[in-house]
């Protein structure tokens, strides 16, 4: 028989473990981690006494957690997705709200700017509207200056949170290995305390906020936890660190690798999920993008209106300076020379100086005779006995141009004469061997005054270290050029360069060149296209010309980002109302005494470099040949064109110009072109600039200055908005996982209480039971 | 489904925070009055609202534009019609000093300085300036002052052909200004083709008519003279005969020659007609040139110059009369001398020797052979003589003609006059008296010198304007305002025209504007009554859920324990 009481104190017991499991149900209410345990109860094994068995009572077997394994994994993975999404869209949103403000963005700027372009074109001659100009270029800058710079401090933030949730993976990957020794302890599968197991999913479920894992649980109830592409970050009761260190092909950003015992590996390309993924993949697909096409539109707004303003005359009848300055662009172009014979350029003295260009050295030498006229010695100096077209390795094109080879092959500088000036433009891309042009070593044989005066020109980025060249001091144009990030991981000694110099090919794409020990290939990354190969430089891509120098080694690679820093560098370079270069350089008129009627379209300038574009050229019907032509030039008498035959509607193109005519022509009669001195009245520049308003510049002249714009706002737009309505989405699958989660495991406080019930009623039942067995006892006793 | 006392209150809070952002969204788009918040609430949308504020924005500065336009070609077209106006008054007085018949010297005078006043005022008019102080018909060189005159007759112009564009469509120039040189100074003088005048020396009463292109293919734009040449020998009533000469070929030979004149017949050459009308005489010059360019001041103050001046630069006139009879004795022979002065040069005691017997013309020729051995003096082959002046170009020319001795200066100027004066006539009996007259449009300021008073002096003089040289100089002025008047209007008119399209472009642009803008706000602007309304709804479900919430919280079976 089994024992009453026995049988009592075990189901006493038992139900004192039920009641205080309830309460730790109870008590956990609150603990969003906390799964619901139950006692498992079983009953002793009977007694056999004769051919009965007796139940000897209950025992409490375990106390389980109610979970299921699968929903944890799948909460796991939802929250590295909605988590990832949720800092990328709210990214994206700041970013959004930095690009697409109705008052901060560049859009008021951008029109500001051309409407103030077309009150200048209005009104050429006022300074009222010139001021205005100023103010709106002004604006500009700081629209673009001030937009750049917060993409920047964006894109600052983004780094400083990615080494934070390095550092916040590492302290709970730590923990987890210290968890997993503290659980192998247990070998009894069914016996492992469910806090420490509730413990060990929280911090998974944290480590999945902060990036997305897979768990692989072993037999002794080890969970190993992987990331990227199957690397270990937590291997047993052994944790391997995350390091956030400076991008080898970036350097101004950082990557994330993982430290074993093997070594570091890079792995920032194959994270996903997560904050740390949600940060990574922002600052990859939407603020780089953002960055690079502000920056394009920077750089194309910049380069086109300079490239035009240069072409006008301001107030004071000079050609236009360039309006606004951003990365390097263009290629080495300037002009050197000014006015020699009050330069110290006195009769007799012979002066010579070097050029240095790309390894080059050109040495140039003239004897000042009585009757040099400026325009004489630079003559002599650009083509005579001793000048740049002597050295050996300079060509006469033929054409008035003069082109000196390089020692890099492909890379050439040509030489024109321009006015009393010797004008220069470089070929090829930056030279690697020394890109810039350097006036040395110069000598004069008189009273050692000469000088020779520098001038940057057109809408290139050339500067200079000063502005004169004199005996004792060179002077260096220095060109655009960019130096390519050498990647950190590079052993050869290879050098890459590129400079910007078609705006309509540039692309939002960084590139890109990689040695494969034997061909460069240049590599447009985003979509790994290869544009351009070859041994060696000059390449061609995206709008930029690129060179190199050195030896590479296979496997090096040099990091090019062409727009990405456009519009924090932009700036507004005038400063003078005055500079603005509203006017055309040349007009057209008829002569007062001509019979016919022919007449002449007003002049539109095709080639400001023209060194003749300021010369006075008449177009002459000559009697002796009727119903023919000659072009002019009036200072010398050469006729530049001879008997070209006139019909009605011809187009005369000459020195930089171009005119149509019209009407019926007499025998003597005359069309002048000359220097549009005093022409403050004349708008045809400022129009031509107004017109880029809403003409197509970018993408092979497709894409204008706004559409350019509204292309970042709309991408910018698209990402921000799949970005949220996916975060829905996932939010959402989270939701009802969670849900399922609280379903399965979450404590039902009604259950409890009922719980509680229940099991005080069995207790009570229990001690009654004992009530009753002392009772029988008492009975038996008194029965004695 | 079995429920957690979490999950009760997760959902009742969630479903709470659903609805007040809802709420608050509803709340963000009534107080902007925008549907749109932000791009990403719907990038397409937010891309066209860019692409269509920019267009609106850019349609409002062409409108802009389009006033500054306005503002200027008004500007313009009011300072034309003041000039207009000038040349209407100027018009009128041409009319009024081309009727010849019942004018004098004064009234001359009196329309003259009225002529100069207007000829001020339109002077003014061309120079006006804009309120920026641009000359407004410099073309580009706006702060050069359009016209100038050097005080003497003669203008110029210091601009240029430039115009000015203004953008008033995206693909839309219209032009808002035009040059001085083609409002004021490129008019082509006569009909537009061709000029027709008399030459300033002419003695004849003739006129030329304005003529007409019959033949544009023969037409060729030379310069051409008309030479009448009294037919000889001498016919009563005397006729004459011209011929054209092409003077910008200048061979010599005529292109017409020796036509015989009739009063009003056409002459026709180079594929152009004019008539001439009246009496011709011997020599008279017409000229017919290809049309050039002449500015509006210079045809007024040249018919300034014809009214005021006194003569027309030539002197012209005949010494001589009935010798025989004035005391030039051919019975006894004579000895007559007198001194010459012009422009400087003094030919004293030109001495005409007269033989016993010799006629008026015989005493002529020796008259003209006399000055002929001057010294200084040139013969020419038709057998008359040149007294160069002092003044280089100027001259004058001696020959005989019938039984007169008949000079002519050239190279006179309206402002260098070069009279020659006759002198101390003197004869053994002096009684030697000499007929003086000028001819053409010279006077002499006696008809008569004699050699019995002492010190008697002609003077020969460019005279008033020779009637019908002065009335050739009115038509052809009148000719010249007439095509002035015309280019005036013809400028007008393409201003009316530009503020046409300015104005057809400016409805185009609003109504486009409006378009645009109907469609941004279809795009961006919030239906505010549906707002409110949904707004009402979501107050509504965020109560509903709060007192749902706190009704679900209160049940719990602990409270009945």
């Amino acid at each position: 028989m089994p024992d009453l009481l026995v049988t009592s104190l075990s189901g006493l017991r038992a139900y004192q473990g039920a009641l205080a499991t309830t309460s730790h149900n109870i008590a956990n209410v609150g603990n969003e981690d906390y799964t619901r345990q139950r006692v498992e109860l079983d009953t002793r094994p009977p007694i056999r006494q004769g051919s009965a068995f007796f139940g000897q009572g209950v025992d409490l077997v375990n106390v389980q957690r109610i979970v299921d394994e699968f929903n944890t994994a799948n909460i796991r993975e939802l929250t590295s997705r909605s988590t990832r999404l949720e800092i990328y869209a709210s990214y994206a949103s700041r970013v959004e709200n930095i690009i697409a403000d109705e008052n901060a963005s560049l859009m008021p700027a951008l029109d500001g700017f051309f409407n103030a372009l077309n009150d200048v074109a209005n009104d050429p001659s006022a300074d009222a509207p010139r001021v205005a100009l100023l103010g709106a270029m002004e604006q500009i800058e700081h629209r673009f200056q001030s937009m750049g710079t917060e993409l920047q401090t964006i894109e600052q933030e983004v780094d400083s949170r990615v080494l934070f949730e390095v550092e916040d993976i590492n302290a709970i990957t730590t923990e987890l290995a210290k968890i997993n020794e503290a659980i192998v302890v247990f070998t009894d599968f069914n016996k492992r305390p469910p806090d420490l197991l509730d413990k060990r999913d929280a911090l998974l479920k944290q480590l999945s906020e902060k990036i997305q894992v897979t768990v692989v649980e072993q037999a002794d109830g080890i969970q190993n936890v992987l990331v990227g592409t199957g690397q270990l970050l937590v291997s047993g009761t052994v944790s391997n660190t995350l390091v956030a260190q400076q991008d080898s092909a970036q350097p101004d950003r950082l990557a994330v690798s993982i430290q074993s015992t093997a070594g570091a590996v890079e792995i920032t390309g194959s994270l996903v999920g997560g904050e740390l993924g949600g940060l990574l993949d922002f600052r990859n697909n939407l603020l780089d993008s953002a960055q690079n096409r502000l920056g394009r539109t920077a750089i194309a707004l910049a380069e086109t209106m300079n490239a035009q303003h240069v072409q006008g005359y301001d107030l004071e009848g000079n050609l236009g300076a360039n309006m606004f300055s951003t990365v390097s662009t263009g290629p080495l172009q300037g002009m050197f020379g000014g006015d020699y014979l009050n330069n110290g350029f006195s009769t007799g003295d012979v002066v010579s100086f070097d050029l240095e260009f790309d390894g080059r050295t050109v040495s140039v030498s003239h004897t000042v005779l009585a009757t040099d006229t400026n325009e004489d010695i630079a003559d002599a100096l650009l083509s005579g006995i001793n000048g740049i077209d002597a050295d050996a390795n300079v060509t006469d094109n033929g054409d008035g141009t003069y082109t000196l080879a390089g020692t890099t092959a492909g890379i050439s500088l040509t030489f024109e004469l321009y006015g009393s000036n010797i004008q220069f433009e470089s070929a090829g891309g930056p030279s690697p061997v020394d890109h810039n042009l350097t006036i040395t070593n110069m000598a004069d044989s008189g009273l050692g005054d000469a000088n020779i005066e520098l001038f940057p020109l057109g809408s290139s980025s050339t500067r200079f270290s000063n502005g004169v060249a004199t005996v004792g001091t060179p002077a260096v144009f220095v060109g655009p050029i960019t130096t390519a990030i050498n990647n950190q991981n590079n052993t050869g000694t290879a050098d890459v360069y590129f400079s910007i110099t078609d705006i309509s090919s540039l692309n939002i794409s960084d590139y890109e060149v990689r040695y494969d020990g034997v061909n460069y290939n240049v590599v447009r990354l985003s979509d790994n296209f290869v544009e351009d190969s070859g041994a060696a430089g000059p390449f061609t891509a995206g709008g930029m010309q690129i060179t190199t120098t050195g030896v590479p080694a296979i496997g090096d690679s040099f990091y090019i980002s062409p727009t990405k820093l456009g519009a924090v560098g932009f700036t507004s370079l005038l400063t003078d109302s005055s500079q603005i270069a509203a006017a055309s350089p040349v007009r057209a008129t008829s002569n007062i005494n001509n019979l016919g009627s022919v007449e002449v379209s007003p002049a539109t300038v095709t080639d400001t470099l023209n060194g003749d574009l300021a010369s006075t050229v008449n177009i002459y019907f000559d009697p002796a040949t009727p119903g023919t032509f000659d072009v002019i030039d009036v200072a010398s008498g050469f006729r530049l064109q001879d008997d070209v035959v006139y019909f009605d509607g011809i187009t005369v193109n000459q020195n930089g110009w171009q005119v149509q005519l019209k009407g019926a022509p007499q025998n003597g009669d005359i069309l002048t072109i000359e220097e549009n001195t005093l022409g403050v009245f004349d708008n045809r520049n400022a129009l031509l600039l107004a017109g880029f308003r809403s003409q197509g510049v970018l993408d092979s002249g497709n894409t204008t200055f706004e559409q350019s714009y509204n292309a970042l706002v709309s991408d910018v737009g698209v990402q921000t908005q799949q970005s949220s309505i996916n975060l829905q989405v996932e939010e959402s699958l989270l939701q009802s996982a969670t849900d399922r989660r609280e379903s399965i495991s979450g404590v039902n406080l009604d259950e409890e209480a009922a719980d509680l019930i229940r099991f005080q009623q069995a207790y009570q039942a229990m001690s009654r039971v004992i009530q009753t067995s002392q009772e029988l006892f008492q009975s038996l006793l008194s029965a004695v | 489904m079995r429920v957690s006392t979490a999950l009760i209150h997760m959902q009742g809070v969630r479903n709470m925070q659903q609805k007040q952002a809802d709420l608050l969204r509803s709340h963000d788009q009534i107080s902007s009055g925008k549907r749109l918040l932000s791009p990403s609430d719907d990038p397409s949308a937010a891309s066209r609202i860019i692409d269509l504020k920019e267009a609106i924005n850019q349609i409002t500065q062409l409108d802009e534009n389009a006033n500054y336009a306005i503002q200027q070609l008004n500007l313009e077209e009011v300072t034309l019609d003041s000039s207009n106006l000038v040349l209407q008054r100027v018009r009128e007085l041409s009319i009024q000093a081309a009727n010849t018949g019942v004018n004098n010297l004064q009234s001359e005078q009196a329309i003259a300085s009225e002529v100069r006043e207007k000829l001020e005022e339109l002077f003014d008019y061309a120079n006006t300036k804009d309120e920026n102080g641009d000359f407004i018909f410099s073309g580009f060189q706006s702060k050069q002052q359009a016209f100038t005159t050097d005080g003497n007759g003669n203008y110029s112009y210091n601009g240029d052909e430039g115009q000015l564009s203004v953008q008033i469509g995206s693909n839309r120039q219209v032009v808002a200004s035009d040059s001085g040189a083609e409002v004021f100074q490129k008019i082509r003088t006569g009909n537009g083709t061709f000029a027709v005048d008399a030459n300033s020396t002419n003695g004849g009463t003739a006129r030329i008519t304005t003529g007409s292109v019959i033949s544009t293919s023969q037409y060729q734009a030379h310069d051409f003279r008309i030479v009448f040449d009294e037919v000889s020998p001498a016919t009563t009533p005397t006729s004459y005969t011209y011929s054209v000469y092409d003077d910008t070929l200048a061979t010599g030979v005529p292109i017409l020659a020796a036509q015989p004149y009739s009063d009003g017949a056409a002459i026709a050459f180079n594929g152009i007609e004019v008539e001439i009308n009246g009496d011709p005489v011997d020599g008279d010059i017409f000229t017919v040139e290809a049309s050039r360019y002449q500015d509006v001041f210079k045809t007024i103050s040249d018919l300034v110059g014809h009214l005021e001046a006194p003569g027309t630069g030539d002197v012209r006139g005949v010494i001589g009369g009935d010798f025989i009879n004035n005391g030039f004795d051919n019975v006894a022979g004579d000895s007559v001398a007198f001194d010459i002065d012009f422009d400087g040069v003094n030919i004293p005691g030109v001495t005409v020797a007269v033989g016993v017997g010799n006629s008026n013309t015989v005493i002529a020729q020796t008259m003209l052979d006399a000055i002929g051995t001057a010294a200084g003096v040139a013969v020419n082959t038709d057998g008359s003589y040149t007294v160069p002046g002092t003044t280089a170009g100027v001259s004058v020319t001696f020959r005989r003609v019938g039984d007169n001795v008949e000079f002519l200066t050239t190279g006179g100027t309206l402002t260098n006059l070069n009279s020659l004066q006759i002198s101390n006539l003197a004869d053994a009996a002096s009684d030697a008296v000499l007929d003086i007259s000028g001819s053409g449009n010279s006077v002499s300021t006696q008809t008569t010198l004699d050699a019995s008073v002492a010190g008697d002096s002609a003077t020969y003089l460019t005279g008033a304007p020779h009637r019908s040289y002065l009335s050739q100089q009115i038509d052809n002025a009148l000719n010249n305002i007439d095509r002035v008047m015309d280019n005036i209007i013809n400028v007008t008119t393409r201003i009316g025209g530009r503020l046409n399209s300015i104005d057809s472009q400016r409805v185009e642009n609003e109504s486009k504007s409006v378009h645009l803008e109907t469609v941004r706000s279809d795009i961006e602007d919030l239906d505010l009554a549906e707002a409110i309304s949904n707004m009402t709804f979501q107050t509504t479900a965020l109560q509903a859920a709060q007192q749902t919430f706190v009704r679900v919280q209160n049940l719990s079976l602990f409270n009945f324990l």
